[in-house]
């Protein structure tokens, strides 16, 4: 059955017409012998009985007249007869009358019994013939009744015949079944190979047939237009994965684990640089140990001589006896990543460090507060010519000291009072670059390049003037032989590109300042703790290790950015990014000489240290002013339900524990829009500013503070008062 | 039996008598056994009976269908015992025979057919009288065609054969088949000149 199964359809519809031409033979043989049995016998007897009838006829009256010749004719006429072998007639007696044989003719019968019998070859009949009851004689007849063996070929002509209809049928059919089945079979078969050798989903079969094979065509063409639109999906998908992959700077891998044994991965690790391969190999046997899925970073094995990073993320692949057979994964140069990472820790630190110091001088400066308030009511109450008056003096320059460095401290972490203007920095620069010379000595020449025009920046004119000199005097101790330092102004724009290396960085339009020197130059690790505060490369006592922190404060607090560019032995270079200012520059302003006013209007002071309170409260009553004095919000709220419309101005610290200076001050302006206020503070939290910055209406003194210095903020606010209520009212004129 | 030829000077009937005695075969009824004291007269009553069923005679002959054909024994008496004894109980197309031997020509009006023996004057006698009878006659001899009667019996080669006068016998009314016409040696008066 196999074997036909594999036979061409041409060989099967043969074997069919061949085994239905057999059952048609068998079919017809079988027929011929229903023929033989039901018609060819009994007609055999029939036309031999109507001969014996014939011959009783004629001959009957020769036996009854016993004339022999008349008999003997008679029979003789039978010659006409081939199919009449012999026939005999006989007498009552048995005796023969008459005889006629043909050539060849087997004997007559000896045995008179009436009937017919059939012998291989012929048919015998006997006749008994009687006229009127009375025997007359007997009559042997034998017929020729062929064997059907002999009379096969007679049937053989009509089976050749209908041999030679079905043998041409065949050929027809074949030659049909080629046209109509086999071609386009082959034709089907031949597309299909074309097209899963090249690849071509284009190519269709033709149809234009009917039936079985014009629905397989069809099939077969929708097929092909099926996998081609899968296929193109596909290549969609595969490009689109590729471009995925692209774009994240992915690659994917695959490692196949030999069967049983320990996997070397040694592929892999010919990628990993060789101090880390035994780490990525056992992180990966863990992995296979564990049943999860890993991921490792590890540092490429790679000719340059820059460091990069790769990070491998991959899966385990296990067959159904849960052994793994292959791993999976993707690989990934996360070089960027960990410079961006390490910079946005380092800078994380930076705020942490910041955080801390800002609290530390807010305290600070609370106490610094006390001891100089103090000290300037002690130097007041002392007779001119007291001798201690010099030890005073040293204790005030010590306090102020303190200040100074909290001041630094408090700049580094960017909670200074600002006041941020419109700043050109090219007059800046040339306004400090004589200061700069003397600062910097005469081993080193100065250079100033300043671009022009170059738009203004926003930032506070005191606090430039002290990147400046910080920068300048850094440079400075890195040329401790002498050597050249240039200034040099210009406009620049940050990339996002560019930005994306610098966490705190933003993309956009700056002014900038480099600081150039042609100095000792910095590793890669001192720069990275270039801005740490109390960081120095200096010997101990040669420097704060604020300066620079300081800078990078003030930058900050600026919405700039602060960057250096070092190597051992070639220099530095500072470069501070200030933002652009959209408002015209003022001229850098002269600071007018302060003046110690007194006034008589009440102030309502409300400070939580009870020191600082204390002091200013001594400081306000000296300058003439009725003061109501509170240690919390809370108090200074009903300190003033009390007071009424007393109060002239609000003095309030900004950080106070169950409440804030500027809360009390929304409230209290509501209940009397005339009030002013006059924050204090150590520093600067965003309770006071907006979006980090002070802003212009809102009056502010940094701690610690002298009396003349209270005096001018209060009398500068109380000004600034009058003005507006003299321009209210003129409104309301 | 093909082997037993005839020889001179034997009757047939006698040398089947001898071919039945010889093979003795049983499957043959002894019907035809005849008296051997006249073998040749039994041939001719034989014939005789014979001769009726070839023969029609005109219509309104019979008074029925079962009624008997007269079969007459004219002249010479010792003829009739062989007849009677030879058509006894045989039927001629289904008709009885009945043996008749009138003893004068004017009895002799009923006979279908009739054997005239004796000589040549009593032979003319009786055919003289049979003349307007439907009555085939049969006599010995070719003369007695000559007397006017019908058929005769001759011997050729020692076998009983016969002669017909067919114009006697179509104007006696009678028709006689053609088959006994083709046995007879010879036909006269007839337009079938047979052999």
């Amino acid at each position: 059955m196999a074997w036909l199964l594999n036979r061409p359809i041409r060989q099967k519809v043969a074997l069919l017409i061949g085994v239905a031409s057999i059952i048609a033979l068998l079919l017809a043989g079988g027929a011929v012998v229903l023929y033989e049995v039901t018609t060819f016998r009994p007609r055999a007897v029939r036309d031999a009985r109507t001969q014996a009838d014939l011959i009783r006829a004629n001959s009957i009256a020769a036996l009854q007249f016993k004339d022999r010749e008349a008999a003997a004719e008679n029979l003789a006429t039978l010659r006409t007869r081939p199919e009449i072998l012999s026939a005999t007639l006989f007498g009552p007696d048995g005796v023969i009358v008459a005889r006629y044989a043909s050539a060849g003719a087997p004997p007559a019968p000896t045995e008179l019994r009436a009937g017919v019998r059939f012998l291989p070859d012929r048919l015998v009949l006997v006749d008994r013939m009687e006229v009127d009851g009375q025997l007359v004689g007997w009559l042997t007849l034998q017929y020729d009744v062929p064997p059907l063996w002999q009379r096969l070929p007679q049937y053989g002509i009509m089976a050749a015949v209908v041999l030679l209809a079905l043998g041409t049928a065949s050929v027809l059919l074949l030659g049909m079944l080629g046209r109509s089945v086999s071609a386009p079979l082959l034709a089907l078969a031949g597309t299909a190979r074309t097209i899963s050798e090249t690849g071509e989903y284009r190519l269709r079969v033709p149809t234009g047939q009917g039936a079985e094979i014009g629905a397989l065509t069809d099939a077969f063409n929708h097929m092909v237009a099926t996998v081609a639109a899968q296929q193109g999906a596909l290549r969609q998908g595969e490009a689109r994965l590729r471009l995925a992959l692209e774009a994240a700077k992915m690659e994917t891998w695959i490692v196949d684990l030999p069967r049983g044994g320990d996997p070397s991965f040694a592929g892999l690790l010919d990628r990993v640089h060789p101090d880390d391969r035994d780490a990525v190999a056992e992180r990966m046997r863990s992995a296979l140990a564990s049943h999860a899925g890993f991921a490792v970073e590890f540092r490429a094995a790679a000719p340059e001589a820059e460091e990069r990073w790769t990070a491998l993320r991959g899966q385990i692949f296990r067959d159904e006896a849960s052994d793994a057979v292959r791993l999976i994964g993707v690989a990934q140069d996360v070089t960027e990543q960990r410079r961006i990472e390490h910079q946005l820790i380092q800078s994380q630190r930076m705020e942490a460090i910041g955080n801390l110091a800002g609290g530390v001088a807010h305290d600070f400066n609370n106490l610094l507060t006390g001891i100089i308030g103090y000290l300037g009511f002690v130097k007041r109450r002392l007779p001119p010519d007291a001798v201690v008056h010099e030890d005073l003096a040293e204790v005030e320059r010590a306090a102020r000291r303190a200040a100074a460095l909290t001041s630094q401290l408090l700049s580094y972490a960017r909670r200074q009072m600002v006041v941020p203007t419109s700043v050109d920095l090219n007059a800046t620069v040339a306004a400090l670059t004589p200061m700069v010379r003397r600062l910097v000595g005469e081993d080193i020449e100065v250079t100033a390049e300043l671009a022009e025009p170059l738009a203004p920046t926003r930032v506070d004119p005191g606090q430039l003037e002290q990147v400046v000199l910080n920068l300048v005097a850094n440079a400075r101790d890195a040329m401790p032989s002498g050597g050249a330092l240039r200034l040099r102004t210009r406009e620049t724009a940050l990339t996002e590109e560019a930005a994306r290396l610098h966490p705190e960085a933003r993309a956009g339009s700056y002014v900038a300042l480099d600081v150039e020197d042609t100095g000792v130059g910095m590793t890669p690790e001192v720069q990275a703790h270039i801005f740490e505060p109390f960081f120095t490369t200096k010997p101990p006592g040669a420097g704060t290790g604020l300066g620079l922190a300081m800078c990078y404060g003030i930058v900050k607090q600026s919405d700039g950015h602060i960057m250096v560019e070092s190597e051992p032995g070639q220099g530095s270079r500072f470069t501070v990014l200030l933002p652009r200012d959209g408002a015209r520059a003022r001229a850098p302003g002269t600071a007018a000489a302060p003046e110690i006013r007194s006034g008589r209007e009440t102030i309502l002071l409300v400070e939580d240290d009870e020191t600082v309170r204390g002091v200013t409260l001594r400081m306000l009553q000296e300058l003439g002013y009725s003061v109501v004095s509170a240690g919390s919000a809370a108090e200074g709220r009903a300190r003033a339900g009390e007071a009424g419309s007393r109060i002239d101005l609000l003095l309030t610290d900004v950080v106070m524990p169950g409440g804030s200076g500027r809360e009390l001050a929304e409230e209290l302006t509501v209940a009397q829009p005339g009030l002013a206020v006059l924050f204090m503070s150590g520093y600067t939290p965003d309770v006071v500013l907006r979006q980090g910055v002070v802003q212009e209406n809102v009056a502010f003194l940094a701690k610690p503070f002298t009396a003349p210095a209270l005096a001018e903020a209060l009398r500068h606010t109380l000004a600034a008062r009058s003005e507006r209520g003299s321009l209210s009212e003129a409104k309301g004129a | 039996m093909a082997l037993l030829r005839p020889g001179p000077g034997t009757l047939l009937v006698a040398r089947w008598l001898v071919a039945l005695g010889c093979t003795a075969a049983p499957v043959v009824p002894a019907r035809a056994q005849t008296s051997p004291a006249a073998p040749e007269q039994a041939v001719k009553a034989a014939y005789l009976l014979n001769f009726t069923r070839y023969v029609d005679w005109p219509a309104g002959t019979f008074a029925g269908a079962d009624a008997p054909v007269n079969l007459c024994v004219l002249g010479e008496n010792s003829f009739g015992g062989v007849v009677r004894q030879s058509v006894q109980g045989r039927r001629s197309r289904g008709r009885p025979i009945r043996v008749l031997e009138p003893d004068a020509p004017a009895q002799a009006g009923d006979c279908h057919i009739a054997f005239v023996a004796g000589g040549a004057r009593e032979a003319r006698a009786w055919l003289a009288a049979l003349r307007h009878s439907p009555t085939l006659t049969v006599g010995d001899g070719p003369e007695f065609l000559g007397f006017g009667g019908m058929v005769a019996f001759v011997l050729v080669d020692e076998t009983l054969r016969f002669e017909i006068d067919a114009g006697a016998v179509r104007r006696a009314g009678l028709q006689i088949s053609s088959r006994v016409l083709a046995l007879a040696t010879r036909v006269s008066g007839g337009p079938a000149e047979a052999r």
